[in-house]
């Protein structure tokens, strides 16, 4: 994932598929103003429902997203509650893989629920 | 700093607004009616950026009143519009009108007409405090100079 901010990464995905500022702004319901004040960092990105909104519109990863809004989904935050010790443990043993070597152990443990 | 630009007849800024409404319409396949399209014409066909902002703030300018003194701003090398945010379409419905008459001066006017005459100049520049001068700063009294002018028609 590129360092490229929030507010500038959804601006650029907008513009490129040509949807106006308050066009989206209607679309998520917020007002143009705070939309553009986001969109330049003055702002902080806006709740979580409003980001996944955006990263439907725009056409990009809703995890991503939020990552770029220096956010974790709720229901990441719910799942880890649910069994902290183990997913911790887990989550911290992943740090360092790659995306790939991480999709693959998500396959490793998707078959083990399918059993 | 001011800046003189050459003086258009109401009928060459006619034109060249039959013109620019001409490309768009050829351009996306459409018939253009009333209200003209003017953010999309601005966005998509012009290519600029909108952006709302609290242009006395941005300018060091003091609010007089309710109206604000400085409507606009037109930034030539960066491509963007900045528009008062007293003039907000949404949180403003009664100043539509004069959101959207602002949006065409900057857009269908300085843009289209006068960035050819605006080079870039470091000196000007320098005068503003950084690479972020805008090019053009247009005033409440300035456009209701304009108003009498064909950039009426965007609206």
């Amino acid at each position: 994932m590129s360092g490229e901010k929030f507010g500038a990464f959804v601006r650029r995905h907008r513009e490129a598929k040509e949807i106006g500022l308050r066009e989206m702004a209607k679309m998520i319901g917020v007002s143009p103003t705070y939309l553009s004040k986001v969109e330049r960092e003055e702002f902080a990105a806006p709740v979580e429902d409003k980001v996944r909104a955006i990263a439907k519109i725009i056409g990009c990863d809703a995890d991503e997203l939020m990552a770029r809004a220096g956010r974790v989904s709720s229901d990441l935050a719910d799942i880890i509650k649910s069994n902290p010790v183990e997913l911790a443990a887990l989550l911290r043993t992943t740090k360092g893989l790659t995306a790939d070597e991480v999709t693959k152990l998500a396959r490793q443990a998707q078959r083990a629920k399918d059993k | 700093m001011t800046k003189s630009v050459p003086y258009l007849t109401d009928e060459a800024i006619e034109r060249d607004v039959a013109s620019l409404l001409a490309e768009y319409a050829q351009a996306r396949g459409l018939v253009i009616g009333p209200p003209v399209p003017i953010e999309d014409i601005v966005e998509k066909h012009l290519k600029l950026g909108i952006e709302f902002d609290d242009t006395h703030r941005l300018f060091s300018v003091p609010r007089t009143g309710d109206d604000p003194d400085i409507l606009g701003a037109m930034f030539f090398e960066q491509a963007r519009i900045v528009i008062d945010e007293s003039l907000d379409p949404e949180e403003y419905p009664t100043r539509e009108g004069r959101y959207r008459f602002t949006l065409a001066h900057e857009g269908g006017g300085h843009w289209r007409l006068h960035r050819h005459l605006f080079a870039k100049d470091p000196a000007q520049a320098a005068l503003f405090g950084g690479p972020t001068a805008p090019s053009v700063i247009c005033r409440s009294r300035e456009l209701n100079r304009a108003r009498g002018r064909a950039f009426h028609r965007f609206t």
